[in-house]
């Protein structure tokens, strides 16, 4: 039960662009097809991977429904059930503590502390990951550049290197941006 | 079958299995799952779609043997939709036929 919870968790976040009413009856959906096949099969595992992957779950309900998605949007909406979330438990928290005033207040600190981490480890591991396959692209295209213009023009000359990765760089930041805007524009996958 | 002949037909299926009766979305994936041999991410979205166009209306009965059963009912619109697209269907596939046999 325990996987199917986690497959559920999954789908719930995938499917972002649906209302919370709507992601619980396709949640219904998905909890009457998991009981139904575990009477033949005792077998979690087999059960679940007999649906598809979420992803492919939720892409298939936004191309029938003609919906567009982005990976920008799905975070944000998630991110902001999360805080909402986290904001209810602390509203509940409030009504239970009010004479414990202290230990509330500590609370609300460290519940505002733990989503400003979450936000910044999500936008050091965006940039994290961008920079890095950059580089990478940048130097191995410098590098076979360089290797090109030495074995069949005959020139050793460790500048035109620079010159590529300087080239292929401002060329890579001007792709990275043209990606960012269709990104946040929503492209209909 | 061909996945776009599928794509085309799956409504028009989906609609005229439910006008027989009402169905609970595992007997939807189990039936037109065998015979189309489509997946469940394939169905349920069609049965949204339907749903959302107000083609078919859903209700929700609670069940002893398991968890709250979803079930699917054709409205008026929807039998009228059905009604059209199996007058659309025969003709195309008259059509068709009539073109092969040339």
């Amino acid at each position: 039960m325990k996987k199917f919870e986690e497959f559920l968790n999954k789908l719930e976040k995938k499917l972002y662009f649906f209302s919370n009413e709507e992601i619980n009856l396709v949640l219904i959906d998905y909890k009457e097809l998991y009981e139904e096949k575990l009477k033949s099969t005792k077998d979690e595992e087999e059960i679940i991977n007999s649906f598809d992957k979420p992803e492919i779950i939720a892409q298939n309900y936004a191309t029938e429904l003609g919906i567009k998605t982005s990976i920008i949007k799905e975070w944000i909406v998630n991110t902001k059930k999360y805080v909402n979330k986290e904001f209810n438990k602390l509203v509940d928290l409030s009504e239970k503590q009010t004479s414990k005033d202290d230990l509330y207040i500590d609370k609300v600190f460290w519940k505002l502390m733990s989503i400003l981490i979450l936000f910044f480890k999500f936008v050091f591991k965006l940039i994290k990951m961008v920079v890095i396959s950059m580089l990478v692209i940048v130097i191995v295209i410098s590098i076979t550049m360089y290797l090109l213009s030495f074995i069949f023009l005959k020139i050793n000359d460790f500048t035109i290197f620079i010159r590529f990765f300087q080239t292929t760089l401002t060329v890579s930041f001007i792709v990275l941006l043209l990606m960012f805007i269709s990104l946040i524009r929503g492209k209909n996958e | 079958m061909n996945k776009e002949l599928k794509k085309g037909v799956l409504d028009i299926c989906v609609l005229s299995f439910i006008a027989k009766e009402d169905r609970y979305g595992y007997q939807i994936v189990q039936e037109l799952g065998e015979l189309f041999e489509v997946k469940e991410s394939t169905i349920y979205p069609i049965l949204k779609r339907l749903n959302k166009d107000n083609f078919l209306s859903t209700y929700l009965i609670e069940s002893n043997a398991g968890p709250v059963r979803k079930y699917y009912k054709i409205t008026e619109e929807g039998r009228t939709k059905l009604k059209n697209e199996v007058e659309g269907w025969y003709k195309f596939v008259g059509i068709v036929k009539e073109y092969l046999e040339e």
